[in-house]
C-alpha cells in the first residue's frame, strides 16, 4: 500500500488527536515535576520550534490514522524511555497554526507504517511570538504516555 | 566549576546541581531528540550558571534544566502549578518567560546581551514568590 493513503493525505479534523514526541523524557527532564503538587508536565521546549531547522514545521503524528494502521500510541516513540504528549487539533489552530499531513514512506523500523501518520504544524510566527505559542501549546498538551 | 567555601551552603548545592545538569547535557551528542538538534553550547550553560549565580539565594527552588533543540538550555521552575522559565540561546542570549496557574502569561521579556541587574531583581522576586506555597507546606 503507498504511504500516501486516503486517510492519512486527508485534512486534520479539528477533533483529532495529534502526538508529539518527547526524546528521553526523563533524563532530559522534558517532564517537570510540580514542587508543591508532584504533578508532572511537558516542558514548553518541547514545542519551541526552530525556524532554521524545521523550515517545515513541527513533527506530530495523527493518532487516529496510527489507530488505523492498528498502532498504538506508544509506536511513536523511538525508544522505551521516550514519552508521548497529546493534544486536540484545533488547540494550534485557535493559535494561528495549520496541521498539515505529511505521510511518510514506510521504513524498517519495528512499526514500519507510523510514518503514514505524520503531519506537520506550519504556519509559525516570528520567534518571540512562537514562545508564547510554544507555552499555549504546553498548557493544553496532557502527558499521554510517560516512561 | 566549584563554588566558593564563601557561599552559602543552600546557595553552592542549588548551583552545583545545576552545573551538575548542564554538564550532563552537554556531553548529549548532535542530534540528541532524534529529530536534528544541535548540541548544547558552552556558551549557552555558562549564561545559565552566571544568571542562576547572580539571582539564587538560599531558599530559591531549585530549576528542572531542560536541553533545546538549538543549541540552547532552558531553566523551569514550576510550582503550585506557576511556572517561570528562562531560556538561554545558544549564543548565551535570554529570555525570560512565565505564567501563573491558569496558564495566563505573567512575564514575557527578551533580553539582549548579558541579562542586567534589573532583570535580577524582578527573577529573584519571582522565584520568592514561587516558594511561597513552598513555606506554607513546609
Amino acid at each position: 500500500m503507498s504511504p500516501a493513503t486516503s486517510s492519512s493525505s486527508d485534512a486534520v479534523g479539528d477533533d483529532e488527536i495529534l502526538l508529539r514526541r518527547l526524546p528521553r523524557a526523563r533524563q532530559l527532564n522534558l517532564i517537570v515535576v510540580d514542587r508543591v503538587t508532584g504533578e508532572e508536565r511537558l516542558s514548553s521546549s518541547v514545542f519551541k520550534h526552530r525556524p532554521d531547522r524545521d523550515p517545515d514545521g513541527l513533527s506530530v503524528f495523527r493518532q487516529r490514522v496510527l489507530e488505523e494502521q492498528g498502532l498504538p500510541v506508544s509506536a511513536v516513540r523511538n525508544e522505551d524511555s521516550d514519552a508521548v504528549a497529546g493534544f486536540v487539533a484545533s488547540v494550534p489552530r485557535r493559535l494561528g497554526l495549520e496541521i498539515v499531513p505529511d505521510p511518510q514512506p514506510d521504513d524498517d523500523s519495528p512499526t514500519p507504517t507510523r510514518g503514514r501518520a505524520h503531519a506537520l504544524i506550519t504556519g509559525w510566527p516570528d520567534q518571540a511570538a512562537s514562545r508564547r505559542v510554544a507555552k499555549q501549546l504546553q498548557g493544553a498538551a496532557t502527558l499521554v504516555l510517560v516512561p | 566549576m566549584t563554588f566558593s567555601r564563601d557561599v552559602p551552603r543552600g546557595k553552592r548545592r542549588i548551583l552545583e546541581y545545576a552545573v551538575e545538569a548542564l554538564d550532563y547535557l552537554r556531553d548529549l551528542p548532535a542530534d540528541w531528540d532524534g529529530d536534528g538538534a544541535e548540541p548544547v553550547t558552552d556558551t549557552a550553560c555558562l549564561a545559565a550558571v552566571e544568571f542562576l549565580a547572580a539571582i539564587t539565594d538560599i531558599d530559591t527552588v531549585p530549576p528542572q534544566v531542560v536541553p533545546l533543540a538549538t543549541g540552547g538550555v532552558q531553566l523551569e521552575w514550576l510550582v503550585a502549578a506557576h511556572d517561570l522559565e528562562i531560556e538561554f540561546g545558544p549564543d548565551g542570549t535570554a529570555h525570560i518567560l512565565g505564567s501563573d496557574a491558569e496558564g495566563k502569561i505573567t512575564i514575557d521579556s527578551q533580553v539582549n546581551g548579558v541579562i542586567g541587574a534589573a532583570n535580577h531583581d524582578e527573577v529573584r522576586d519571582r522565584l520568592r514568590r514561587l516558594a511561597l506555597p513552598l513555606t506554607d507546606v513546609g
